[in-house]
């Protein structure tokens, strides 16, 4: 008979680094996976490890506290995952930008984060390619990034080191409870595995797991796209966001850009990353088109086009591929890290929209700390899934 | 050294007249009119096109129909230019890629 | 975005001879190809076809290739040249991108109400120690410098596999003035046929059977210099010690194609993997239907065959599109089809032919 402390639903980045953390304590886990690792969102993503695009506050707390988590992974596990601290550069449009990223950059600079205001003369002196028209920038240093599929297969694998085991090409089915309607076993495909807790890190298809226990997770897929580059020169040295990016985000603010209506109901918004391949990605965008991860020729040409507004130079080179991804959306744009107090044993680890990569290491050490009943890393009473119930305005 | 083929049993009289100049790394270099640059490298004794970014090693033709990206090359200034599917011009400067290439800048 | 009835991707004899058979039954026809010029690899194609007198036997690929375009322009089939489909998205919207060689290039969606998907193939690649070394090469790439572009490939050559390309581009090699020093088949017979090999034989070129190409040998200023091979045992494994050194200086690789699927596979067509004919292929009715309506395939990129049968399926796809467009009554259309299903049946014949017929019904069957 198989048995385990602790089921993991989700072999993505989520998944596996809560499969690392808690075999890493000698906790015996399994990892239920319906296709492979990484498969998912995980495999169909970019590499940010930001604080850039957060509010400030708790959400830029938690995303930080997850770069110091990644700066240890890099040490800990034996397999590279492109890991690059290079910085991050929000570039602004115009006056009114500036005075909210002012505004920003203050606030942060209080909270004691390194980040500074660029002037005109000196973001042209960084990124000699940047469109003439950039009036300044905000340069922060603790951005990073990293290869997600490189990074969900290094902890997979330091994860089965320390005793766990992969159940990969296995469909959860069912969920059963006993009498106490506590967690007595996840049923797939192939498999019936017995265990007292199940981690549910299934991402945009949480909701579906959560139904077999009777609850309703209210993550909603919603799809974005990325153009990947040929490899060339170095375009840009580092993460580079359109200030933009947060109003296409978290929306409905008393802001707007200066973009085509195409643009904007595409929900598109300018991201860089270079590889450390030497080619570079070019998101973003958002849209609420279910569970679709087809890519369509409008929203490519849509970020081609605002990628050319800022980075002229990219007129003259070739896109290789591109791709879709379902990102777990949550109304209110904070991540689901918590038990479930209807179902005990049950956890969420899931919700994380455009942010899981970078959250992934503070999400699977928050969810180990709750299952050791450890000391919490940080309060995590803004992630709770009580907080659906509790008719609060999400 | 590889050479044109003028006079074919089936084709017949092959030679192409009209000749145009290019320059291949710095070399002068004679081609004719609506060839391929990568014929025109072959006929002229040059089979490298470019050498790999990692481990520097030399690539050329491998499909010859615009699939494999084998004979990229540097072409006015414009890296990853597939050379045998990419005809000649007047005056055009080819060079060996090395990696990702050199690539001119443009003016914004 | 730009509208058409029927848009064919591919101007080789699959899509050309479907354009020509829609448009001569004046269906509205864009006919996009990639390169410079349209006839797909029928330009390289300088022997005469086999055959009977129905498939053109007798007649080379070249001047297939010249009629079809005159037949095209006759019938007044639009050709978009120098202009690739980047992508095949949701509801028949074709990306392609126009003046790939200049400064003109442009990015368009065509929407069209019928497509056919008439790419080809690729050649196969093996992987040897030292396989990357300028100087290998496919053995299609050998027979488009030598009979397209006019240059030899290369003076002395080995060409790795005795199928009819590798037989076939063996003697065009020799015909465009190169050295041939051998052919090998890792196989224990020859794989192409017995008239394509018995020509180069007779012409002092050894086709060694059982034997493997094991590294190409070679620098960094000059590629290949040398060619190790190795006779190999029953199970096609290297037999130490057997080992003999070609000096050559090229090597040109003739291990099969495969369909070019991609447009295919990203509409979503249901794809499956079917040996015989080259590996994963859309799957599709006797019309050359694929499973999403309105999409058809023909030629390699339906399963590689030879050229005559591209030439056919392109038409059956053809004078599909112009009966499901009302151009054709569909008795007429039936007579037709049958006429090209009985001559396709006869050009899958011998053993070669007759693994293809068998595979290519069972798609048909399971399509069912």
């Amino acid at each position: 008979m198989n048995s385990y402390d602790v089921v993991i639903i989700g072999g993505g980045v989520i998944g596996t680094c809560t499969a690392y953390y808690l075999s890493s304590k000698g906790v015996k886990v399994a990892v239920v996976e319906k296709n492979d690792i990484a498969s998912g969102t995980s495999g169909k993503c970019d590499g940010n490890i930001l604080i850039n695009d957060k509010k400030p506050g708790f959400d830029t707390l938690m995303a930080y506290k997850s770069q110091q988590l990644f700066k240890e992974l890099e040490k800990e596990i034996e397999y590279n995952f492109d890991y690059s601290q290079r910085g991050s550069l929000y570039i602004i449009e115009s006056e009114d930008e500036w005075d909210v990223a002012r505004e920003y950059v203050d606030q942060q600079v209080e909270d004691g984060y390194s980040m500074r205001m660029l002037s005109k003369k000196e973001i042209h002196e960084q990124e000699p390619y940047l469109a003439a028209d950039i009036i300044g920038g905000i340069e922060i240093d603790c951005d990073a990034a990293i290869n997600p599929m490189l990074l969900a297969y290094g902890l997979a694998v330091e994860a089965e080191k320390s005793g766990a085991d992969f159940y990969n090409h296995n469909k959860v089915e069912d969920i059963i409870l006993n009498k106490e309607g506590s967690v007595e076993a996840v049923i797939t495909d192939k498999e019936k595995l017995y265990t007292d807790n199940i981690i549910n890190c299934a991402g945009v298809w949480a909701p579906k797991i959560g139904k077999m226990v009777g609850i309703d997770i209210p993550i909603k897929p919603r799809q974005g796209q990325i153009l990947v580059s040929e490899k060339t020169f170095p375009v840009g040295k580092r993460k580079i966001v359109e200030f933009g990016y947060m109003m296409a985000k978290f929306g409905g603010e008393d802001y707007s850009r200066d973009v085509s209506p195409e643009l904007e109901e595409l929900g598109i918004a300018f991201v860089f990353e270079p590889t450390l391949e030497n080619n570079f990605l070019i998101g973003s965008s958002r849209a609420f088109v279910g569970f679709d991860t087809d890519i369509s020729f409008e929203v490519m040409r849509g970020l081609a086009k605002r990628a050319v507004r800022f980075f002229p130079v990219m007129e003259n080179i070739n896109v290789i591929r591109a791709y879709a991804g379902l990102r777990p959306y949550v109304p209110d744009h904070f991540p689901i890290v918590s038990d479930v107090k209807e179902v005990p044993g049950f956890y969420i680890a899931a919700g994380h929209e455009g942010d899981g990569i970078g959250l992934s290491p503070i999400t699977a050490k928050l969810i180990t700390q709750m299952i050791c009943k450890d000391t919490l890393s940080i309060d995590v009473e803004k992630l709770s899934f009580s907080r659906f119930s509790n008719n609060q305005n999400y | 050294m590889p050479d044109r083929v003028n006079d074919h049993p089936i084709l017949g009289d092959t030679t192409r007249k009209e000749t145009v100049n290019i320059t291949v790394d710095g070399q002068k270099i004679e081609s004719k009119k609506g060839e391929m640059i990568a014929a025109a490298l072959f006929a002229n004794g040059i089979r490298i096109n470019r050498y790999t970014i990692k481990r520097e090693e030399p690539r050329g033709i491998f499909c010859g129909i615009g699939q494999c990206t084998d004979c990229a090359m540097t072409v006015n200034g414009k890296p990853n230019v597939r050379t045998c599917v990419t005809p000649v011009e007047e005056g055009m400067v080819v060079k060996t890629q090395y990696g990702v290439g050199e690539r001119e800048k443009n003016d914004d | 975005m730009i509208k058409r009835e029927a848009v064919v991707i591919g101007a080789g004899p699959a899509g050309l001879s479907a354009a020509i058979e829609a448009a001569k039954r004046d269906a509205d026809v864009l006919l996009i190809d990639e390169s410079l010029k349209a006839g797909g690899q029928l330009f390289k194609q300088i022997h005469k076809f086999f055959g009977s007198s129905a498939h053109r036997s007798g007649i080379r690929g070249i001047d297939i290739g010249k009629e079809l375009l005159e037949e095209a322009k006759k019938y007044g089939v639009e050709i978009w040249l120098n202009c690739v489909a980047t992508g095949l998205f949701k509801e028949k919207k074709i990306a392609v991108e126009k003046s790939l060689d200049n400064q003109n290039k442009t990015a368009e969606i065509i929407k069209a109400e019928k497509i056919v998907i008439a790419t080809g193939a690729s050649e196969n690649a093996i992987a040897f120690e030292g396989w990357t070394l300028p100087g290998v090469m496919g053995a299609g790439a050998a027979q488009t410098m030598a009979n397209i572009h006019n240059v030899l490939p290369g003076e002395k050559i080995l060409m790795i596999g005795s199928g009819n390309v590798g037989l076939i581009v063996s003697y065009q090699l020799l015909q465009a003035g190169a050295e041939v020093v051998g052919v090998l088949e890792a196989a224990p017979e020859i794989g192409g046929y017995g008239v394509h090999a018995a020509k180069i034989v007779r012409a002092g070129v050894p086709i060694h059977t059982s034997t493997t190409i094991v590294e190409a040998r070679g620098d960094e200023k000059n590629g290949v210099k040398e060619a190790v091979v190795c006779d190999v045992d029953d199970c096609w494994q290297p037999i130490k010690g057997q080992e003999k050194i070609y000096e050559v200086d090229t090597i040109t690789i003739a291990a099969g194609l495969k369909p070019l699927m991609e447009l295919a596979r990203m509409h979503g067509c249901r794809c499956d993997f079917i040996p015989q004919l080259g590996g994963w292929l859309p799957l599709h009715d006797k019309n050359m239907e694929t499973t999403y309506p309105g999409i058809y395939v023909a030629g390699d990129s339906a399963g590689v065959e030879e050229a005559n049968t591209a030439l056919e399926e392109g038409r059956l796809a053809g004078v599909a599109i112009a009966e499901s467009l009302g151009y054709i009554h569909s008795n007429k259309a039936s007579s037709i089809k049958n006429e090209i299903w009985n001559r396709v049946d006869g050009l899958r014949l011998g053993p070669f032919g007759e693994s293809r017929l068998e595979a290519k019904e069972k798609i048909i069957k399971t399509f069912q």
